[in-house]
């Protein structure tokens, strides 16, 4: 779980720093504004709706968990829809965030899309090894 | 006597410091970068000289963050920054939050 709230938070904060920088700029009718590149601007679209997708998901998951019920004598947990927060969303957050970063600074070239390719794929594994191990045996390590 | 740069006119000091960036392209981001890792690692270095241990992202955040304001205030003269630069201070801002986020485990604070 850790995973996918740094995730969400990673992307709650590249948020903020954009809109401060733009609004900054429109406030003082700044020579310079971020807003006039077109890669900075489709990230802040892009991590927005990362970020509202998650909210969604959120929502619907923790509707599904008070409308569930147990019956009487059952002891395990048949399904695993209490933990169907999807990390889609938050890792698709980060992906952006490293990625167009990484290609304002280096250029596009295509070796860091190998490295953050492998890179997202861990995190996702390691989330769902947590969402295993969580319904599973109790809370992880 | 012929000079590597071209002169800034000091009779007119208003402008000095643009003309300085422009005639010496690397003025701006030597002097942000210089900003950076006098934070950077004077905060790490006191950090750890005080409690014996140095909390790196965070002080990149810190170093960061100072940079991001800086250059958004010189965004506001013309001249004086160019947009390819802030771009790249933003960047380097989420990263070192990434790098900060990533870092910290559910029990930290």
């Amino acid at each position: 779980m850790q995973w996918i709230i740094s995730l969400m938070v990673i992307g709650l904060f590249a948020i903020a720093i954009l809109s401060f920088a733009i609004g900054f700029a429109n406030d003082n009718s700044s020579s310079i504004n971020i807003a006039n590149d077109p890669q900075i601007n489709t990230l802040k679209i892009q991590t927005i709706g990362n970020v509202t997708s998650f909210e969604g998901e959120s929502e619907s998951t923790y509707a599904s968990i008070i409308n569930s019920t147990i019956a009487a004598g059952s002891t395990t947990t048949t399904g695993s829809g209490q933990y169907a927060i999807t990390a889609g969303s938050s890792v698709g957050a980060a992906r952006n965030i490293l990625l167009i970063g990484y290609q304002k600074i280096f250029g596009t070239g295509s070796g860091f899309g190998i490295f953050i390719t492998t890179f997202l794929g861990i995190i996702g594994f390691i989330t769902i090894l947590y969402v295993v191990k969580l319904w599973r045996a109790g809370l992880p390590d | 006597m012929s000079y590597l740069f071209t002169f800034p006119n000091a009779t007119t000091p208003d402008n000095i410091l643009i003309q300085t960036a422009t005639s010496v392209p690397s003025l701006i981001p030597a002097f942000l970068l210089f900003v950076f890792f006098m934070i950077f690692l004077g905060g790490i270095s006191r950090q750890k000289l005080r409690t014996g241990t140095a909390d790196y992202p965070m002080w990149a955040v810190v170093a960061s963050l100072g940079i991001f304001m800086l250059s958004l205030i010189m965004g506001i003269v013309p001249g004086l920054i160019s947009l390819e630069y802030t771009v790249i201070v933003v960047v380097i801002t989420i990263f070192s939050g990434v790098w900060l986020f990533l870092d910290r485990k559910v029990n930290e604070q």
